[in-house]
């Protein structure tokens, strides 16, 4: 599974509860209507540091970076870019 | 004289018209046009038939929008019933038909909401555009009145003539959780809140130059410091985009670009800021006064919140909605020693407020370390909830301790004990079911009843588990009816049907039983324990 289906099954299922499974918009806000607060968040930074092995750091933790779908996957491609040795 | 809480508009209109009143994303406006517009949605209000008394629904995300219709509603001698954009079809559908809301305000973005809101059975007959809409929303499909931003802005600008609402008249209701399984909407009249409001303006030395953070949604009493105090003193009122509250380097970026002067946070956003905020990076300056309320805020956070902000005056403020805030803290040096584990009081009553509390014999408890229910009693009181009078008369009851006139004190089911110095309380615990998570009130009882209305549920429990974060998690323990094959996953999406996110369980478990009490009742104190 790709990080984009990764990402949108973790939030499907542990954030939506599988309330919107299948339907998710990649370009839907999750900040919106409150479906992510703090301990969504938190847990959603949780799971990608262990899952993709990286570090978020406190700065990045901005709209820009969780708005949707779409851009967490943009933020985590860009954070495994960046740990990749070259 | 201001006796309503639009005169402090007006009256701050007259004396600085190009003062900014508001700002929301670098978007402001002038006291002088927040009094126009709001005059203008008056004068809409009126023509879609709003009375003094009648009940109007603000249906909206925060925004400039909130603050003009708050004024607008009650300049037409409405009452404000703010509701959570963010809650269930079914919760707002209720609040709607309980206390018979006919006029609704809204934006585009929750227009579909609304249409099912009604269509599940509101008494609403008039939606009111508050954004910029054409003529095509008209075609919702909503089979009522809809009156369009532009009808808003056609009407005249100018002062209206006095109504006849006086100062006992209702200025808001605020629904918050309830025990029977439904919210309970808590009304409160315009001398209710100005007891509150005067008390702030002068214990916080309020003026001109504060400009104020609005974090707080409508629905929850701490937005009436943040916009009704800063409106009287001629201040500015700083609107936090909602997405922000979970971002916490954002809100101290918010809080150091706005050049926030005062600002009213419940705990979980401050321990949030402390934790992920990078407090060290911004420069707070500007900040004079931070006050907090809602929850218990833990120490090891206040600490390291006064340390990363040291010259700022913290409070602790203290009460229910049914009171607002009807004690005080102010946060000393020596409260915050690295030795210390409990929270800081809630402190002693508010000046024109008064608290005590009674102990189990129905004394008055006057020693230190002795514990009691505290009471209050003075005009901050709430008028009761909307619609139940047994329920009221429970909460609200004549003041045993006043033998020679009527009045009515507020209980307010949470245990408290007598400090040392005789002069502070200290915060218990809450003699029922009712908890604080993220700053919300939540009725353990509310979530189990809406569990016991899944057809598959034999038997539920909910109970808190403390957290440093955010006060407290929800656990619930279901047990299926028979052999029916229930999953955790079915009552979690059960439960956001029918609940608003912030009470929906964080975990469950589907037991085959749950444990009895010899008097036959679920033992929680197991289930807590072996937690």
């Amino acid at each position: 599974m790709n990080v984009e289906e990764t990402i949108k099954q973790f939030i499907s299922e542990e954030i939506l509860f599988g309330e919107n499974s299948g339907k998710l918009d990649p370009n839907e806000s999750l900040l919106r209507n409150g479906t992510l607060d703090s301990m969504a968040l938190l847990r959603l930074v949780a799971f990608i540091e262990e899952r993709f092995n990286v570090t978020v750091d406190d700065g990045e933790l901005i709209p820009d970076n969780f708005e949707t779908v779409n851009l967490i996957n943009d933020f985590v491609e860009m954070k495994r870019q960046a740990s990749t040795p070259s | 004289m201001a006796y309503l809480l639009h005169h402090l508009l007006s009256e701050s209109a007259a004396r600085l018209p190009e003062k900014e009143a508001v700002r929301f994303e670098g978007q402001g406006l002038s006291y002088s046009d927040l009094d126009g517009l709001t005059n203008q949605l008056a004068r809409a209000l009126k023509i879609a038939g709003v009375n003094r008394g009648d009940r109007v629904g603000i249906y909206v995300h925060k925004s400039l929008a909130s603050i003009i219709s708050v004024f607008g509603i009650m300049k037409a001698g409405g009452v404000y019933v703010p509701l959570d954009a963010n809650a269930p079809v079914k919760r707002l559908t209720f609040i709607t038909q309980n206390c018979g809301i006919k006029v609704l305000l809204t934006s585009t973005e929750l227009l579909m909401a609304t249409a099912k809101i009604i269509s599940s059975g509101a008494p609403i007959d008039t939606v009111i555009m508050t954004d910029d809409q054409s003529e095509q929303l008209a075609n919702s499909g909503i089979p009522i009145r809809l009156m369009t931003l532009s009808e808003v802005l056609a009407q005249e600008r100018g002062t209206l003539p006095a109504g006849d609402t006086i100062e006992t008249d209702l200025a808001y209701i605020l629904y918050t959780s309830g025990s029977t399984g439904e919210p309970k909407g808590v009304m409160i009249s315009h001398r209710t809140i100005f007891t509150f409001i005067n008390w702030c303006y002068e214990k916080f030395g309020m003026t001109q130059d504060d400009r104020v953070t609005s974090h707080a949604p409508l629905h929850f009493d701490l937005s009436t410091f943040d916009i009704y105090v800063t409106i009287k003193a001629g201040g500015t009122v700083v609107l936090l985009p909602e997405k922000l509250s979970i971002f916490p380097v954002g809100l101290a970026d918010l809080l150091q670009n706005e050049r926030i002067t005062v600002t009213y946070l419940v705990p979980s956003i401050l321990s949030l800021m402390v934790n992920y905020g990078k407090l060290d990076a911004h420069d707070f300056s500007d900040l004079r006064t931070l006050l907090f309320a809602g929850e218990i805020f833990p120490i090891k956070y206040l600490r390291q919140l006064v340390e990363a902000i040291p010259h700022v005056d913290y409070f602790n403020l203290y009460g229910p909605t049914e009171t607002n805030v009807c004690t005080y803290y102010k946060v000393l040096p020596q409260d915050i020693s690295p030795n210390r584990v409990e929270p800081v009081p809630i402190g002693s009553s508010c000046e024109n407020m008064e608290v005590f509390a009674v102990n189990d014999e129905g004394e008055l408890v006057t020693e230190p370390d002795q514990e009691g229910e505290l009471w209050v009693r003075g005009s901050c009181l709430a008028q009761g909830y909307w619609g139940d009078s047994q329920k009221t008369a429970k909460n609200f009851v004549p003041n045993p301790f006043e033998p020679h006139f009527q009045e009515l004190a507020y209980r307010t089911g949470d245990i408290v004990k007598l400090a040392e110095d005789r002069k502070n309380w200290i915060y218990i615990g809450r003699r029922d079911h009712m908890i604080k998570s993220r700053g919300y009130r939540i009725e353990l009882g509310e979530i189990e009843s809406v569990l016991y209305n899944h057809q598959s549920v034999k038997e539920a429990a909910v109970v808190a588990v403390p957290d440093d974060l955010i006060g407290n998690r929800i656990k619930a323990f279901v047990v299926p009816l028979n052999d029916y094959q229930l999953t955790g996953k079915e009552i979690e999406l059960f439960c956001i049907q029918h609940l608003p996110r912030y009470m929906v369980p964080e975990v469950i478990e589907i037991r085959r039983e749950l444990a009895k009490t010899s008097s036959g009742k679920i033992n929680r104190t197991l289930l807590v324990s072996n937690l």
